[in-house]
């Protein structure tokens, strides 16, 4: 593998990852702004929808995400449509990790956009 | 086939080991990396009406180091009798020390409201709007208060309480106390964030401890309030119990950040700290981690 392919591969495996980390950013970023609101919002209906977003909206998206990471970016020839089941691991993963990473406020961000996607692409590449 | 099966369970059991995880480790990773320099100030709740001896109590309460009192509302128009007395004789001392009053306001106590604060509101650094609003009940245990009867007695309150304020150039606080409750009443916590000044959390038992940074972040996420923890304590006989609690729950809360914690309650059975273990504790603690103004 020359250097040309070895960056073009680097690249792809950093994109893959950014677009599960960073959708699971912004989902969560949209989420936390509007959480107030949401669950003061007719509750239970708030509340319903805080639930349904978190274990069923953002992982069915996110697993859609996995799937065309895994399809498109990584050329895999097959992937899982199980895109629930996955995206309800990386969403967890996610959280997880955010719940630690909320404990080193400086390197928060670095983390989040730098290393996790690599993890993340890594990990699904396993997957 | 088997490959398979392993992975699926392996993803199983790691994801339910990742929801105890997000539900529990900010308790254990708080004590783990503290919030450094955190400088906390402790308050009491006293009931003076069952006290012994006034005075002796509020001197020990100042020498433990306890830089607020949250009171109860005892009020009675005629000045002879006993609550009025003991009224009388509690300001009386109190103003011999620096002590801020948290003055807790309930249903029935709005209409001598005005009274009581012409009274004694120059004393007065904090008025609490309703005790738990979110169960609050009126008539019978578990006949909870109706929104638009908290509204309206929330409203009067903090009428009473602003007028008093702006006639006598006074700066007494608004605040409220919520339980955990208040999870499944979260419009109350939004309705009372428009007219307080900070608001409080009440933290009983180990679990309360456990799950209480995710029901602190949440109250502070719905009101954009300051925080404080207005009730902690627990009712146990065992002292040695008792001041471990108290202690491990306030080392906790100060890695946190928590800048103010109401201990509850100074006398009485269960969880009084008076001439027990844990107030000899919290002394120590105080001297150690309070700011020393």
């Amino acid at each position: 593998m020359d250097n040309v392919e070895l960056a073009k591969n680097i690249i792809s495996l950093y994109f893959s990852g950014l677009l599960i980390v960073g959708f699971l950013y912004l989902a969560f970023y949209l989420l936390s702004k509007h959480l107030d609101s949401l669950i003061t919002y007719q509750f239970p209906i708030g509340y319903v929808l805080l639930i349904l977003s978190v274990v069923l909206f953002i992982p069915l998206m996110c697993g859609f995400i996995r799937a065309f990471c895994k399809r498109y970016l990584q050329e895999e020839d097959e992937i899982s449509l199980n895109f629930w089941y996955y995206g309800l691991f990386f969403t967890l993963l996610y959280l997880t990790i955010r719940t630690v990473l909320s404990y080193f406020p400086s390197t928060n961000l670095i983390v989040t956009f730098i290393i996790l996607p690599f993890a993340f692409a890594m990990i699904n590449r396993y997957l | 086939m088997l490959t398979k099966l392993v992975k699926h369970l392996t993803l199983t059991i790691s994801m339910i080991c990742m929801v105890f995880f997000n539900l529990l480790a900010p308790y254990y990773l708080t004590n783990i990396f503290p919030k450094k320099g955190n400088k906390m100030t402790l308050g009491i709740q006293y009931n003076y009406m069952i006290a012994s001896d006034v005075g002796v109590d509020l001197q020990q309460i100042n020498q433990t180091g306890f830089k607020v009192i949250r009171i109860n509302f005892f009020y009675d128009s005629n000045p002879t009798s006993i609550i009025s007395n003991r009224t009388f004789l509690f300001y009386r001392v109190v103003q011999y020390y620096n002590f801020k009053i948290a003055l807790i306001v309930g249903p029935n106590d709005v209409e001598f409201l005005d009274e009581y604060l012409s009274s004694w509101g120059k004393y007065i650094s904090y008025v609490q709007v309703l005790n738990e609003p979110e169960l609050l009940t009126s008539w019978a245990p578990g006949a909870f208060y109706l929104d638009e009867e908290i509204f309206t007695l929330a409203r009067t309150i903090v009428e009473k309480v602003r007028a008093y304020n702006s006639a006598y150039n006074s700066t007494i606080k608004l605040y409220t106390n919520f339980s955990p409750a208040f999870l499944i009443r979260a419009n109350l916590v939004k309705f009372f964030a428009n007219f307080t000044d900070f608001l409080g959390l009440d933290v009983y038992m180990d679990s309360g401890l456990k799950f209480m940074p995710f029901i602190y972040n949440m109250l502070q996420k719905i009101s954009g309030k300051r925080i404080i923890i207005t009730e902690f304590g627990i009712s146990e006989k065992d002292d040695v119990r008792q001041a471990d609690f108290i202690i491990s729950g306030l080392n906790f809360f100060k890695n946190f950040g928590i800048e103010e914690c109401w201990i509850f309650y100074w006398e009485g059975e269960g969880y009084g700290i008076k001439d027990r273990l844990a107030q000899e504790k919290i002394k120590e603690w105080i001297m150690l981690n309070s700011p020393r103004t």
